[in-house]
């Protein structure tokens, strides 16, 4: 270096000053006027700056994209859980609501069903049933508080299901007329042959005392009898589903398959005899 | 032929900066990083180099940037004359002082610029003063220490390639 730092950068300062102060006193002077070496800059950047910015543009699209596909992936997953849980709630509600049609068709059959003379029905719900095979039975959800007593039939549409053997004030117990320990006085529809339906813990029961000589035919229909105490005659008791000879010589066995279908009851109807009703 | 490489140097940093503001933080605050090298070349670099630089950024600043031609590069040579006079002060490599340097700086060359556009335009724009440079001042100075750590080591692999 010719000359020490100190005027060095004197020097330095002083023409840097002196050419800056001049560039820009020109250039407020002659605004409109672009200098050679701004346009020669401007050109020579220019591929450069374009490729610089378009780098940058898509650096940055990249990025919003990857934030907006966070932000899409946390939302998609939010949907999905909203989306199974609506899903579950629509099932349960489908299923609810088909529940409610079954259960609305099961009760405008047993209001619709002949109540007979002299009664009148109480709709109660199956809440258990019994575990087979040692007893035949199920428990309703209503009892003594409405009215419900010991020895009062229950029925479907279809027929006899049993009657009340045990109740406490909100549930009562019926006993089935398939239990071992059920009787029931039943005549045949159509021979109108008289004997007594006893359940055998099995899916039929047995109607007993026929005679031998007497016809009676798989099929054919049995009822309640006038002759019993407990139930007003007529009830469907079963169809006759098997005819056998072996067991006594006086009587045959027939067995006899319920009407009601034992094994899916849900709702049923306690017939309470009316007040001033002679038993 | 390191004129050169301080040329592109001086140019890339400004087309980055120019790209980034663009693109980044358009509209909310500007970061002129250029004139954090402005202030490093004026304490840290020589006379001659430095000097190069920092015309050399104010002039791609003015051309680039589109503003009032000739201006930055004015405004750059005198803070770099000023960071230059005052690089034999001891505490130059204290980060307290280079924080506060930086900060001053800006916010007088943000003065500068006011003032300008005041005499020119006549138009009352000091608010911007606290809008724009205040904040843009705070920044830099927060940042410059790191920033000086990034141009030292630049620096030096550039000289390193220039010896190779």
């Amino acid at each position: 270096m010719l000359l020490p730092p100190p005027k060095l950068r004197l020097a330095v300062v002083a023409i840097l000053i002196t050419l800056s102060l001049g560039v820009f006193l020109y250039r407020v002077f002659r605004p409109l006027e672009t200098g050679i070496f701004t346009k020669v800059t401007r050109e020579a950047v220019l591929p450069v700056q374009y490729l610089l910015r378009s780098s940058l543009v898509s650096l940055v699209n990249t990025w919003e994209r990857y934030i907006f596909l966070i932000g899409r992936e946390e939302a998609n997953q939010r949907l999905t859980k909203e989306n199974a849980l609506l899903r579950e709630q629509l099932v349960r509600l489908m299923v609810q609501n088909r529940e409610y049609q079954l259960e609305a068709q099961r009760l405008h059959r047993l209001l619709a069903m002949n109540i007979p003379p002299e009664h009148r029905g109480i709709i109660v719900r199956v809440i258990s049933r019994g575990p087979p095979p040692f007893s035949r039975h199920i428990f309703i959800d209503q009892g003594s508080e409405r009215g419900v007593k010991a020895g009062m039939p229950v029925v479907t549409e279809a027929g006899l299901v049993g009657r009340i053997t045990e109740t406490s004030p909100n549930l009562s117990k019926v006993l089935l007329i398939t239990d071992r320990l059920s009787r029931v006085d039943a005549v045949t529809q159509e021979g109108r042959l008289f004997g007594i339906l006893q359940g055998t813990g099995s899916a039929d029961c047995l109607l007993k005392y026929i005679p031998r000589d007497q016809e009676v035919k798989e099929g054919d229909l049995v009822l309640t009898s006038n002759l019993s105490g407990f139930f007003p005659a007529g009830l469907a008791l079963g169809r006759v589903s098997r005819v056998g000879t072996s067991v006594s010589d006086m009587f045959k066995e027939i067995y006899v398959r319920p009407e009601v279908d034992l094994g899916r009851l849900e709702e049923v109807m306690v017939l309470v005899q009316a007040k001033g009703a002679k038993k | 032929m390191k004129y050169i490489f301080i040329a592109i140097y001086a140019l890339v940093l400004i087309l980055l900066q120019l790209s980034f503001w663009e693109l980044i933080t358009s509209e909310i605050i500007y970061l002129e990083f250029s004139l954090l090298l402005v202030i490093y070349a004026g304490l840290r670099m020589t006379a001659v180099q430095g000097g190069v630089l920092s015309y050399l950024l104010g002039f791609f600043f003015d051309s680039l940037a589109g503003g009032v031609p000739g201006l930055h590069g004015l405004l750059y040579v005198l803070i770099f004359s000023l960071s230059l006079f005052i690089s034999r002060a001891t505490a130059i490599n204290s980060s307290t002082f280079v924080t506060l340097y930086v900060f001053f700086c800006v916010l007088g060359k943000g003065f500068l610029v006011v003032a300008y556009s005041n005499l020119v335009n006549e138009e009352a724009i000091w608010k911007d003063i606290w809008l724009i440079f205040l904040p843009q001042a705070a920044i830099l100075a927060l940042v410059s220490t790191y920033f000086f750590r990034l141009f030292t080591l630049f620096e030096g692999i550039l000289s390193r390639e220039r010896q190779g």
